[in-house]
């Protein structure tokens, strides 16, 4: 059971997170949750320049030690999906206005889980005529008729491209004029789980340089496909908790480095 | 050599027949083929009209429809090269390379799937998505600029009665879902059965073809070449489909071009059917390409690797390319994803000069100067 596992990780006892106050109930029912993301700080000479930096995010949920699940619904998320297209570069810091059951006040909140990707049900039709956020045309990923669900372009350094774009990959439909019916191979759609502690806020902090150090290693600038593709492809999805073998998650990929979950104080400002 | 070009009655192809009358709304239209030829399969959700055929050519020429306004389709599939472009490797607007060599478009209609090695694109209204929006590499640079290509369209003549014409009545037709249906109403227009293969195959033209050209032919089709095996249907294609058949299922193969570290590998800049399934038995896997006009859609293969149609026979004869030198050094006819159809031939040299022969019969010149698919703006 994937709650249940999270119960040993937690530290405050039954008291409930201050980045739900009292004084954000909405109603007797609804209480809002200052939720935000941020892109992790990286100073210094040589570092690369991010030029886009965006991802689908879905399903946010709150988790209490006792295996409640509260689901986080975003103020401007469109569809019964609550898809969000969080996109980071041109700022630092993006707010999602966001609501949560007032019972989280009094429940013992230990982790933020969510969805890195587009739902299958979605992710493979025609995205000419989808809504927001599913109409944004630079995340079409045309060649493999869906959508990139991460998408990461900078420049380094020395003055080069270099990409990562994460996605299902390996679909195939089961009619030659349907779009595809059963999953991908590779849906690369990763569950991410974090942990929390602290107080005021809560933010979600990604961590793009982790990926391209990783490409950087393998001497590759473009990865845009499954992991088991290519070595720099599997370095970078393994950063996801992608199995470069199985391509799958390593144990609901909680083992991924790319996002990390911080109460707002203990963020860096 | 015999060649006859005339173009009379029964011959003379491709007639746009609509039943509608200018003030009538747009209704399916149907083109008719000669020689009886079986219709292309068209996708419900995009009826051919001929308004919206007629929009698309436009479109298929117009620069504005880039995010820099450097290039149309038409910069990459030229009419005078067959609906290719000449190069190795296409460039994009912004001068990035492509992985690939530039495909013909003619009688693409017929082709299913689309592209050198997707077996998930099957429609063109899928696969044109790729040129306007995609950015691995950019092509036409369509992302994020679509409001202002939108507009700048939008007070363009003829757009205006153009896209009304196609969707009359609706409130606002300029959007990207119009636009893509309408292209690819155009290039589905664009079909060619005028070659002299095909005045002597359809059109029971006995004298269509010379000696040589007969020796060619019954050589491609033969059990000892098998090059019909995945060279067959309409386009010489084993993709080409039609409204009667159905294409095959898996119609990619490794013809043996590379064998990068003696593993079987393609370089990884291009990988064909693997790069989309990420199967190991799919490395180097690609469509069999259609070979009408081929004489015309110099150079060859995927990646454009070949220079000329008598190298590509050379290395057929050998059943693979041997790199014996450069970064993708490899022997290919060891290659083992090869297909088993690709082997050592034993052919003379009369047989390669004849396959030659019969491969320049495949082009139809006519559809090079055909005033129904050339650029419109230059009657404007
Ligand atoms: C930058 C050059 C370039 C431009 C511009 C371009 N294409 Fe292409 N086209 C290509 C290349 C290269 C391929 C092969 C792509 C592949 O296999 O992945 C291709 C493939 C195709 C195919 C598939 C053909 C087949 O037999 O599978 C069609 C159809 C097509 N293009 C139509 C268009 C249309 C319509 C436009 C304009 C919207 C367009 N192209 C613009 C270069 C270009
Ligand atoms: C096993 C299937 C197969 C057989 C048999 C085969 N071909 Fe091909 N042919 C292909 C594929 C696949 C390609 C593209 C390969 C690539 O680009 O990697 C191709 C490419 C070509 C091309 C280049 C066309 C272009 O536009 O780039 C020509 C010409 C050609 N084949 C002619 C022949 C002839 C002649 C024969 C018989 C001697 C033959 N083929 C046998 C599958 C086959």
């Amino acid at each position: 059971m994937l709650i249940l596992a999270f119960s040993a990780w937690r530290l405050s006892l039954f008291k409930p997170l201050s980045f739900l106050t009292q004084e954000s109930v909405i109603s007797a029912e609804t209480t809002a949750l200052q939720l935000r993301f941020d892109t992790v700080r990286r100073t210094g000479t040589g570092a690369p320049v991010i030029k886009d930096l965006r991802f689908y995010v879905h399903d946010l949920q709150l988790l209490a030690s006792d295996g409640q699940v509260f689901p986080i619904h975003l103020d401007n998320a469109d569809g019964e999906h609550g898809i969000a297209l969080i996109d980071m570069s041109r700022q630092r810091s993006v707010p999602l206005p966001a609501r949560v059951s007032s019972a989280t006040l009094s429940a013992d909140i230990n982790a933020v889980a969510f969805k890195l990707g587009v739902p299958f049900a979605l992710n493979h039709a025609n995205p000419l005529t989808a809504r927001t956020p599913l109409n944004e045309s630079a995340m079409y990923w045309v060649w493999q008729q869906g959508y990139k669900f991460f998408k990461l372009d900078s420049t380094s350094a020395s003055g080069e491209g270099v990409s990562f774009h994460l996605g299902s990959a390996g679909c195939e439909s089961e009619s030659a004029l349907r779009p595809p019916i059963v999953e991908c191979r590779y849906p690369n759609r990763v569950s991410i789980v974090l942990g929390l502690s602290g107080s005021e806020g809560l933010v979600i902090q990604v961590n793009p340089w982790v990926v391209l150090q990783a490409m950087q290693n393998h001497n590759m600038n473009l990865c845009s496909a499954a992991a088991n593709f290519t070595d720099a492809c599997a370095a970078a999805l393994s950063l996801f908790g992608i199995d470069p073998v199985s391509d799958r998650c390593v144990g609901d990929c909680r083992i991924q480095q790319v996002f990390t979950a911080k109460i707002m104080a203990d963020a860096d400002e | 050599m015999s060649k006859r070009l005339s173009c009379k009655a029964l011959s003379c192809l491709l007639f746009l027949i609509n039943a509608a009358c200018s003030d009538k709304p747009p209704q399916k239209m149907s083109i008719l083929l000669p020689f009886d030829l079986p219709q292309a399969v068209i996708p419900q959700d995009n009826p051919l009209t001929k308004e919206k055929v007629r929009l698309g050519r436009y479109l298929f020429y117009d620069k504005r429809l880039s995010g820099n306004g450097s290039m149309s389709c038409a910069s990459c599939h030229q009419p005078a090269l067959a609906f290719t472009d000449g190069k190795r490797v296409a460039v994009g607007s912004t001068g990035e390379l492509h992985s690939r060599n530039t495909p013909t478009l003619v009688n693409v209609a017929y082709m299913h799937p689309l592209t050198w090695s997707s077996p998930l694109i099957q429609e063109l209204e899928q696969q044109i998505l790729i040129p306007l929006f995609s950015d691995t590499p950019v092509e036409m640079g369509v992302s994020e600029h679509e409001h202002t290509i939108l507009e700048a369209l939008r007070t363009q003549e003829p757009y205006p009665a153009l896209f009304e014409a196609a969707w009359p009545g609706q409130e606002d037709a300029f959007d990207f879902n119009n636009i893509v249906m309408a292209i690819a109403s155009f290039v589905r227009s664009i079909l060619s059965f005028n070659s002299d293969f095909d005045l002597y195959a359809y059109g029971a033209q006995d004298t269509a073809l010379s000696d040589s050209q007969l020796r060619g032919l019954n050589l491609f089709m033969s059990e000892k070449l098998e090059c019909h095996h995945c060279h067959g249907g309409i386009n010489f294609s084993q993709s080409s489909t039609h409204a009667l058949n159905n294409a095959s299922d898996k119609p990619f193969h490794n013809t043996g071009l590379y064998n990068l570290h003696n593993t079987g590998d393609y370089p990884e800049v291009d990988r064909g059917l693997f790069d989309v399934t990420g199967l190991q038995e799919d490395m180097g896997k690609f469509k069999a390409p259609s070979l009408r006009n081929v004489a015309l859609t110099a150079p060859y293969m995927h990646d454009g690797s070949v220079d000329s149609l008598r190298e590509v026979l050379d290395i057929y004869a050998a059943g693979g390319r041997d790199m014996r030198a450069g970064v993708y050094a490899g022997d290919g006819r060891l290659n083992p994803h090869k297909s088993v159809f690709v082997r050592p031939l034993q052919l003379s040299e009369t047989d390669i000069e004849d396959l030659l022969q019969f491969l320049h019969a495949l082009t139809d010149k006519s559809i090079l100067m055909n005033e129904n698919l050339g650029d419109p703006w230059l009657n404007n």
